[in-house]
C-alpha cells in the first residue's frame, strides 16, 4: 500500500509491479466507467482500459509531477480511446445547419438536474456512438468543438450537429423515462 | 488551443461521483491479468533488444575511435607516419633530402592559389662538391648519411641480397586525407497534420482527476528538415617500396573543409528521402624519401660499351602520378664505389575540389521515442578537380643535387565527372520534434575507376564518421 505519492510514482519509474497493481487498483474503477462511456460495450470497455492502463504506465517516465497522478493517468487513457475511435472509418458524418444548432436551447443541465450519477451514465451509454463522443468530450472533458474537431478528424461543424444530435437524443430518452419532464422543459 | 471553459454543472458532478464510487460496474479481474501479461511482454521483448542495439552503437564508436588513432599503414607501417606520428627512424634525413632550396625546373609561372598559399620549401646551400668529377669520393655527410649496411668508410661489401635483386617494381602511394565536410541547407516548405499518436496529445499532465480541461491535439509531423553536417575521414597510406630500396620518410598532412546544402524529405514515419549539395576543397601534402643503392647486377651494357643503370621511383595518389627515372651511365674504365647510393626525394602537394549531390532513401527504425537507426543507401553525382604540385630531386652521397624538376599544374589536371555508392547506417537522435541529431559512420565508393586516361585507374573510396545536426519544419 501506497501512502506516499512520491513513493509510489518513483515505484511505478522503476517499474515495480507491485505499485503498478497498485495504481491500477486503484484508478480502474473511474477509468473503467470512463471508457464505458466511450465504448460500445463492456469487452471494449475492458479493452479500452487495458490499452489506456498499458500506454499509461509504459510512458510513466514522461510524467514530471507537476500534477496528480490520477489526472495524468485519466488523460493518457483518454488519448488512447480517441486515438482507437480515430481508427474508425465513419465515427460521425453528417452536418446540420448552423441555425437549426444554434436554435436549440442549451437546457441540458435542468433535464438532468434530478437524475442520479448511475442513470446519468446509463443514459450516455444508450447513445450511439457519435453523439456519445462528442457529448462526452463536450460536457465532461470540457473540449470545444474546434478541439473535439481536432481530437476526432471530423469538421467543427460535424462536431456541433453531433452534439445537437445527442442532446435530443437524450432528451427524449429522459421523457420517455421520466414523463413529467416534458411538462417542465416544454 | 481554444478551450471550453470546464463544465461545473451539478449532474457532471454527480456523475463523477458516482464513477468514482464502488457501486457500479466493475471491470473484469482478467483486464490486470492481461495488462500484467502485455507489461511483462513488452520488458522481455525490449530489455535485449536495447542491450543489443546499445552495444552495437558501443562497438561502432570504440571501432571509429581506434579506426582514427590507429596507425595509418597498413602494409609497412615502420615507414608510414601520420602528422601526428613523426618518423622515429633517420628522423634527420628528410630536411636534408627533400628540396632544400628552390626548384631549378619551372615549367609554369602561374601556380595554384591555394597551391601558393600551403608551400613551405626551405632554402639551404647546396654542397660544394661539383658532380663533374670523373670519380667522386662520396662520403657520407650531416646532411646525408650513410645508408644503413655501409661501413663508416663507404668501403665495405653491399648486402648480397640486395645486389640479387633485380628490376624493382613502382613504388605505389596513396593518400586518403583527413575531410571534414558539412552541409547546411534551407527548407521553406511546411505543413502541420494531426499525428495518430495520443501520448503525443496529451496537454494537461498535470490536471487533476476532477477537473475537465482540453486535450491538445496529436503532435504536428514534420515533413522537411535542414541540416548541418560534419564529416570526419580518416587519412590511410599504402606503401609498396621497390626492392633495393630504402624509404627514409613518407609524411601525409591532409586538411579538407567543405559546405553545402543538404534537403531531407520524410515519407512517413520511417522513410525519407536525402537531397542537396556540397562543395568541398581538401588539399594535401605528400612527402617521401627514397634511397636506391648502386647495383652493377643492374647496369647493361649498351651499344657503345657503357655500362647503364635506371633508378625509378614512382609517387602515385588517388588523383596523380608522378615519376622520377635517373639513368648512370659508367663509361668503361670508370668505377662507381660500391657504397655509391642514391637519394631521391618527392614532395607534392594536392589541391583537390569536389561538388557532390547525393540522393540518398533512408530508412528509419525507432528505437523508443528518442532514437532511431537509421540505415541510408543511394547514389552520389560528383565532379573532382585536382591541382598538383610536385617536386622531385635526386642527390648522391654528398648531398649535392644531381637533378631538381618541378611540375606544376592547373585545376584541370584531372577534371572528372563521376558516381559513386553511398551507405549509411546511422543513429539518429530527437530530443524534440524539431531537432535531430544523427551520427553514423558511410562508406563510399566510385561506381567506375578514376583517371583511366591518366593510367591511374583508381578507385575513390572513403570511409567516414557524419555528424548531422538537422532542425525538423
Amino acid at each position: 500500500m501506497y501512502v506516499d505519492e512520491d513513493k509510489l510514482i518513483r515505484d511505478l519509474k522503476r517499474g515495480k509491479r507491485s505499485a503498478q497493481q497498485w495504481l491500477y487498483e486503484r484508478e480502474r474503477l473511474p477509468l473503467y466507467r470512463m471508457c464505458l462511456r466511450y465504448a460500445k460495450d463492456v469487452h471494449e470497455a475492458e479493452d479500452f482500459l487495458h490499452d489506456g492502463m498499458l500506454k499509461a504506465l509504459q510512458e510513466i517516465k514522461k510524467y514530471r509531477s507537476e500534477g496528480a497522478l490520477s489526472g495524468w493517468v485519466r488523460r493518457v487513457v483518454l488519448n488512447q480511446i480517441l486515438q482507437e475511435l480515430r481508427r474508425r472509418p465513419k465515427l460521425v458524418s453528417d452536418e446540420l445547419a448552423p441555425e437549426r444548432i444554434s436554435a436549440t436551447n442549451d437546457q441540458l443541465d435542468e433535464e438532468l438536474e434530478e437524475i442520479n450519477g448511475a442513470e446519468l451514465h446509463r443514459l450516455i451509454c444508450q447513445l450511439p456512438t457519435g453523439y456519445r463522443t462528442v457529448f462526452n468530450l463536450y460536457y465532461l472533458e470540457g473540449l470545444g468543438h474546434k478541439d473535439i474537431a481536432a481530437q476526432l478528424q471530423i469538421s467543427e461543424g460535424s462536431s456541433k450537429s453531433q452534439l445537437y444530435k445527442a442532446r435530443i437524443h437524450l432528451r427524449k430518452s429522459i421523457i420517455q423515462k421520466y414523463p413529467s419532464y416534458q411538462y417542465r422543459t416544454s | 488551443m481554444a478551450e471550453k471553459l470546464p463544465n461545473d454543472s451539478s449532474w457532471s458532478r454527480r456523475l463523477a461521483d458516482w464513477e468514482s464510487g464502488q457501486q457500479g460496474p466493475h471491470p473484469d479481474p482478467k483486464v490486470w491479468g492481461r495488462l500484467e501479461e502485455s507489461l511483462s511482454k513488452r520488458k522481455r521483448r525490449t530489455a535485449p533488444y536495447w542491450r543489443a542495439i546499445s552495444g552495437l552503437i558501443i562497438l561502432l564508436i570504440s571501432a571509429g575511435i581506434f579506426w582514427l588513432q590507429s596507425d595509418l599503414s597498413t602494409e609497412n607501417p615502420a615507414h608510414v607516419t601520420s602528422p601526428r606520428n613523426p618518423p622515429t627512424t633517420n628522423a634527420q634525413e628528410p630536411q636534408s633530402v627533400l628540396p632544400a632550396q628552390e626548384p631549378r625546373i619551372v615549367l609554369h609561372d602561374q601556380e595554384p592559389r591555394s597551391v601558393r598559399r600551403r608551400r613551405t620549401f626551405e632554402r639551404s646551400p647546396a654542397p660544394a662538391v661539383s658532380s663533374s668529377e670523373r670519380s667522386p669520393v662520396l662520403l657520407p655527410t650531416e646532411s646525408s648519411p650513410k645508408p644503413p649496411g655501409v661501413s663508416p668508410d663507404l668501403s665495405g661489401p653491399i648486402d648480397e641480397t640486395r645486389r640479387s635483386q633485380s628490376v624493382s617494381p613502382i613504388p605505389n602511394l596513396t593518400a586518403k586525407p583527413l575531410l571534414i565536410t558539412s552541409a547546411l541547407g534551407i527548407h521553406g516548405v511546411s505543413w502541420k497534420e494531426p499525428s495518430p499518436n495520443p501520448v503525443g496529445g496529451i496537454a494537461a499532465e498535470n490536471e487533476s482527476r476532477g477537473s475537465s480541461s482540453s486535450v491538445r491535439p496529436s503532435s504536428e509531423r514534420k515533413r522537411f528538415s535542414v541540416g548541418f553536417q560534419t564529416a570526419l575521414h580518416k587519412p590511410e597510406v599504402r606503401v609498396q617500396l621497390p626492392e633495393n630500396t630504402r624509404q627514409a620518410q613518407s609524411i601525409v598532412n591532409p586538411s579538407a573543409s567543405s559546405w553545402g546544402l543538404r534537403f531531407r524529405l520524410e515519407l512517413g514515419d520511417r522513410w525519407g528521402v536525402t537531397s542537396g549539395f556540397s562543395c568541398g576543397r581538401e588539399s594535401s601534402e605528400h612527402r617521401l624519401v627514397l634511397v636506391r643503392e648502386y647495383t652493377p647486377e643492374l647496369e647493361t651494357i649498351d651499344a657503345d660499351g657503357n655500362a647503364r643503370t635506371t633508378f625509378s621511383a614512382d609517387f602515385a595518389t588517388d588523383y596523380s602520378k608522378a615519376g622520377t627515372e635517373i639513368e648512370v651511365v659508367r663509361p668503361v674504365g670508370v668505377e662507381i664505389p660500391a657504397s655509391f647510393f642514391l637519394r631521391m626525394g618527392i614532395r607534392a602537394f594536392e589541391e583537390v575540389k569536389t561538388t557532390s549531390i547525393p540522393l540518398l532513401v533512408s530508412y528509419d527504425q525507432p528505437l523508443g521515442k528518442i532514437f532511431r537507426l537509421r540505415l541510408s543507401g543511394g547514389v552520389a553525382w560528383n565532379r573532382q578537380r585536382v591541382a598538383l604540385d610536385i617536386q622531385s630531386r635526386l642527390s648522391n652521397p654528398r648531398g649535392l643535387n644531381l637533378i631538381s624538376s618541378r611540375i606544376r599544374s592547373s585545376e584541370q589536371f584531372l577534371d572528372d565527372n563521376f558516381w559513386t555508392s553511398q551507405l549509411q547506417v546511422g543513429l539518429a537522435i530527437r530530443p524534440n520534434s524539431s531537432l535531430e541529431v544523427v551520427l553514423s559512420p558511410q562508406f563510399t565508393s566510385s561506381l567506375s575507376q578514376l583517371g583511366e586516361d591518366r593510367n591511374l585507374s583508381a578507385r575513390f573510396q572513403q570511409f567516414s564518421f557524419l555528424g548531422e545536426v538537422y532542425y525538423r519544419f
